[in-house]
Order: structure tokens, then C-alpha cells, then sequence
């Protein structure tokens, strides 16, 4: 019965003590106020029982037992108001009751004569900076302590001894009291030590373990890295040993058809130029895949410089009109007035994105027109438009188009050649030139394929300067 | 091809490329020597000046880079031009290759029209 009450008060007693503030500095002085508190009112209320019925003092307005009723008071508050999260005026309570408890004694005291007293005052007002320390501000040390120091002087030195003779209880009763007080003062001065202690140990707990990701994610970029290279290393190797075999193939079929290796039937020539067709289709795919995997590994890199649009754009149109006329499609150009006489870009790449955009419009088109739109768009863009008056594509394949090997219909594979890298090898192009493109199209009627491009763009090393020169600011 | 003394040497580790290059320099009736070693190529040029030397610029024990340095270090080298060829083509390659010293450059898989277009570049060149 007893070990069940004795838990339950414990419970209790955890729970009055257990700071509520979830935050660091906030929780640790609220645990200083609550166990404060709760010491206090014991000994408060200790000594309160003791004035009573041990000195028997009298009751009044200004007596022991009513100085001891107001500091009560004080610590009950100051308890109260940090159960209710009010803990800067808890603090300021709690500081204020050894002030009141300390003055109070200590003149009485000194009024009616009591020479044991007189003994608790000091190390009762030096409770009142060493609280604020703990639980208030850092602004309120100072004016707590000049506080105490000025009630402490006018206590023990101002106030007149009313009765010069000494009387009450002997000055040697007061040691416990004063043993207490003293104990209180080191726990407390403790409890700050052990605070400090612990966050010098976090802190460089938390160093060691920024000094430890530091390391590791230089590990993981020097991993990366190698990673990359090997990457690198693996595209040249395969792209070698693709086209060596490729060359033999290509070149003598070549030779053969030039009659380099003897004379051949028309039948047989026809046969080796179907080999020549369809080598050129393979090397192109070759190219296409490992163009597709150096965009993916991020080792494209756009070559800037100054150029006439008209020109470039003339010229490439010009290099695919071949392939439109053997179809019958024509090819419509319109290079609008406004389009500035020089733009920055990487006419390579340039020259890739439109090939590819004219050459996907040109097989798609059975028959009509593929045009081909330049114009200025705001100030500092502009854009090329393919369109075409080919079979078109589906709202819903729409969203796809540019995704790596997704030809829009898989039956479509068969008559209309390619890998389906085109259009994602043109995005990742576009973006390479810090561009975006664009798709819109309706079944049975065509395609718009839009690339809004920068006139000016900013070159890519400038701009990993610029982030080196952010990243070394922030250390 | 209207060239009158193109005459070429061919350094290359590729036996299809050797062939090829026959199969061109019989069907032009040019003469056309090819080794397989950059000795070989060292021994051919104590005695022989070509008008174009074309390197490999990959091969399983030397590279051509490195061939080209050598060669580049005969006296008669002044007379000679330099194409590179590689099956390992990036975009920087024909930059790289130019500002090695290289005259030309020919990416593999090159057709034969190419061949006699960038042979003929080269010697136009020297004219």
C-alpha cells in the first residue's frame, strides 16, 4: 500500500517537474523555475511551520509569519505561471520572492531584536541574481543584482536596531537554514554547469558530424566523378568499336559500287547500294544512341558563338531540301524582318535541332508543305517553328513525344524508320542551349514543333563561376 | 583524283582500313604504302617521302599522336602532310587534332568520297 503511494507521488512529482517547452534553452528554464519553485515552497513552508509553532512569533501586517505568507505566495505564482507557459514572469516572481523573503526577515530582524535572523540575509538575496541568471534574460543579471545589492544595504546597515538588546533564538539555530540555502545555490550553479557542459559537448558533437558529411559528400562527388569518367570512357571505347567495323562495311561496299573491285550487274549494284542505305542507317543510329547517352551523362556542351541566323538557317534547309523533293513536299522558309542580324548559339547544335525537326516533319508528311518559321520573341528570345502538313499526332502521345525511344504509335515503327531518339536528343539540344521546346498537333492534319531559344545565352562556364563564387560566399 | 604526286603512306592497326585504302590508291593507280607499326613507319620513311601520312590516331600499342611526334622529328617531314583518322569521333576531336598539328582529319566510318576529298585538301593545301 505504502509502495504504491510512494510511486504515485513520484509520478507526480515527475510530472510537476517535467519542463513542457519543447525547445532547448526554453525547456532548461523551466526546469530551473519548476524544481526552484517546488524547493522553496518545502522550505518556505518548513520554515513558515516553524516560525509558528517553534518561535511562536506574533501575527500582524509586517510579521515573520506574513513575510513568509508573501514569499509563499510569490513561489506559488511564479509555479503557477509557468504551469500556464508564462515562463518570463514566472521568472520574474521567482527572482522577486527571495528579494522580499530576504528583506523582510532580515529588518524584522533587526526590529525586534533577533540576532539569528539577521544571519540568513545574505545568502537568501544572493538567490535573486543567481535565478535571473538561470531563468531570466541576459539583460536582467545586472538590475536583479543591483537590486539586491541595494534592499540587502538598506536591510542589514540602514534600518535602525530597534531593541539593542539581542534577544530570540540563538544566532547557531540559523545554521541549518543557511546550510540549505547554500545547497539550493550549488544545485542550481550546478544544474548551470552541467547545461554548459552538455552544450559544449553538442556543439562539437554537431562540428564532428558536419566535418564527417563534409567528407563524405567529397567522397561521393570524387565517386561521382570517377563514375562519370568511366562513363566517358565506356561511350568512346563502345562509339571505336561500333564504327571500325562500320567503316570496313561502308568503305568497300563504296569501292564496289565506284567498280574499285571489278564490274557488277545493275541487280547486284542496286543490292550493294541497298547495303550502303542501310549502313548509313545504322551508323546513324549508332550516332543517335551515343549522342543520346553524352546528353544523359551531361557532358554536352554548348560551343557559343556569334552567327547570322539568316545564313545558318538558309543553309540548313538547304542541306535537307534533297530529301523533301524526293518526296514531293516542299519546303516553305520564312525568316521574319525583326530576327537580329547576329545571335550567340552553337550552330552545330543549332543545325542538329533543326536537321532533326525538318527531317521528322519531312518523313511524317505524305504530302503538302513542311515550313520552317524564325522570328523574334520579346527581347532577349527568339524562336524557330517547324510545322507540317503530315499525319500528326494524338493529344494524349503529346506529352511523350520527347521521352527516349517513344515513337508516338508503335505500329508506326515499322513504316516510318528511326529509333525514336530524334525528338529527346532535340529537347536535351534545346536545352543545352538554354532553349525549350515545344509540341503542338492534331491527328491527321500536322505538327507545330516550337523552340524558343535565348539570343544572348549565357555561356555555361561563366555561370559555374558564378556558383562557385555563391558556394564560397556562404562558407 | 588529279593528283599528280599524291603518293601516301598509311599507319593504321585496322586491316580493313589497309584495304580500303588499296582497294582506293589500285583503282586511281597511286602509290600507297601501308604499315601496321610505327617502326615500320620509321623504316619507311628512311628511304621513302610520301606527300600525305595517314595516322591512326588509336592503335593497341602506340598511339598516333605519339607516332606523329616521331615522325614529325625526320628532317623530311617538311615535305610531308599529316591527316589523322580515328573511329573514336567526338565533337572536340577535330579541334584536338588541328591544334596537334595535324593538317587533316578524317573520322571513321569515312566513305570514299570523303577519302579523296580530305587527301586532296591536305596536298591542295601545301600548293
Amino acid at each position: 500500500m505504502s509502495g504504491k503511494w510512494s510511486h504515485t507521488i513520484q509520478t507526480r512529482l515527475r510530472q510537476l517537474l517535467e519542463p513542457r517547452a519543447s525547445d532547448r534553452d526554453e525547456a532548461f528554464r523551466e526546469r530551473i523555475i519548476r524544481s526552484s519553485t517546488v524547493i522553496l515552497i518545502v522550505l518556505g513552508t518548513a520554515s513558515f511551520f516553524s516560525t509558528i509553532f517553534i518561535y511562536k512569533s506574533e501575527w500582524g501586517l509586517i510579521s515573520f509569519p506574513s513575510v513568509h505568507l508573501v514569499a509563499l505566495a510569490l513561489c506559488l505564482g511564479s509555479f503557477l505561471c509557468v504551469e500556464n507557459g508564462k515562463r518570463m514572469c514566472a521568472g520574474w516572481l521567482l527572482a522577486l520572492a527571495p528579494l522580499m523573503g530576504a528583506s523582510g526577515i532580515v529588518m524584522l530582524s533587526r526590529d525586534i531584536g533577533i540576532a539569528s535572523g539577521v544571519f540568513l540575509g545574505f545568502a537568501t538575496f544572493a538567490l535573486a541574481p543567481l535565478i535571473a541568471t538561470l531563468v531570466l534574460p541576459r539583460s536582467s543579471i545586472y538590475p536583479v543584482s543591483v537590486v539586491a545589492a541595494i534592499l540587502y544595504g538598506v536591510s542589514q546597515f540602514i534600518v535602525e536596531i530597534g531593541d539593542l538588546q539581542l534577544i530570540g533564538v540563538e544566532p547557531w539555530s540559523m545554521f541549518i537554514s543557511v546550510l540549505m540555502l547554500l545547497l539550493v545555490e550549488g544545485t542550481l550553479l550546478r544544474q548551470l554547469r552541467v547545461e554548459f557542459d552538455s552544450r559544449l559537448v553538442a556543439m562539437s558533437e554537431s562540428l564532428r558530424q558536419t566535418e564527417q558529411a563534409k567528407e563524405q559528400a567529397e567522397a561521393a562527388r570524387v565517386r561521382a566523378e570517377q563514375a562519370d569518367k568511366a562513363k566517358s570512357q565506356f561511350l568512346a571505347n563502345m562509339s571505336h568499336e561500333l564504327r571500325t567495323p562500320l567503316n570496313a562495311i561502308i568503305g568497300y561496299d563504296e569501292a564496289m559500287i565506284a567498280g574499285m573491285a571489278g564490274n557488277f550487274t545493275p541487280k547486284q549494284i542496286d543490292l550493294l547500294k541497298q547495303i550502303q542505305r542501310n549502313s548509313r542507317r545504322l551508323l546513324g543510329l549508332i550516332n543517335d544512341v551515343l549522342d543520346l547517352a553524352k546528353v544523359e551523362s551531361g557532358t554536352l556542351q554548348a560551343v557559343l558563338e556569334p552567327m547570322e541566323p539568316h545564313v545558318v538557317i538558309n543553309e540548313i534547309v538547304d542541306s535537307v531540301r534533297a530529301l523533301a523533293d524526293e518526296r514531293g513536299i516542299q519546303i516553305l522558309l520564312d525568316i521574319s524582318e525583326d530576327m537580329p542580324e547576329f545571335i550567340i548559339s552553337d550552330s552545330r547544335k543549332l543545325e542538329q535541332i533543326l536537321v532533326n525537326l525538318l527531317s521528322n516533319a519531312i518523313k511524317f508528311t505524305e504530302a503538302g508543305h513542311v515550313a520552317v518559321a524564325a522570328e523574334l520573341d520579346g527581347d532577349e528570345y527568339w524562336t524557330l517553328k517547324v510545322s507540317d502538313t503530315g499525319i500528326g499526332m494524338a493529344q494524349d502521345v503529346l506529352t511523350y513525344v520527347f521521352e527516349p525511344f517513344r515513337q508516338v504509335d508503335g505500329t508506326n515503327t515499322r513504316k516510318y524508320k528511326g529509333t525514336g531518339l530524334g525528338l529527346a536528343i532535340t529537347k536535351r539540344l534545346v536545352e543545352c542551349l538554354e532553349g525549350t521546346i515545344t509540341v503542338d498537333s492534331e491527328l491527321g492534319k500536322g505538327s507545330v514543333f516550337t523552340v524558343r531559344l535565348p539570343t544572348m545565352p549565357i555561356p555555361q562556364h561563366r555561370k559555374t563561376q558564378t556558383l562557385t563564387m555563391v558556394k564560397l560566399d556562404i562558407r | 583524283m588529279d593528283t599528280e604526286q599524291l603518293s601516301v603512306l598509311l599507319l593504321d592497326d585496322d586491316f580493313h582500313t589497309r584495304e580500303l585504302f588499296k582497294l582506293v590508291f589500285l583503282h586511281h593507280s597511286l602509290p600507297l604504302e601501308t604499315v601496321t607499326t610505327i617502326d615500320e613507319a620509321l623504316d619507311y620513311l628512311q628511304t621513302h617521302t610520301p606527300s600525305v601520312v595517314v595516322v591512326d590516331l588509336v592503335m593497341p600499342e602506340t598511339n598516333g599522336y605519339e607516332a606523329f611526334d616521331a615522325m614529325r622529328r625526320l628532317p623530311s617531314s617538311v615535305q610531308m602532310r599529316f591527316v589523322a583518322t580515328t573511329a573514336y569521333h567526338t565533337a572536340e576531336t577535330p579541334m584536338e587534332v588541328r591544334a596537334y598539328g595535324f593538317h587533316g582529319y578524317l573520322p571513321k566510318p569515312f566513305s570514299v568520297e570523303d577519302l579523296v576529298s580530305e587527301l586532296r585538301r591536305v596536298t591542295r593545301d601545301t600548293n
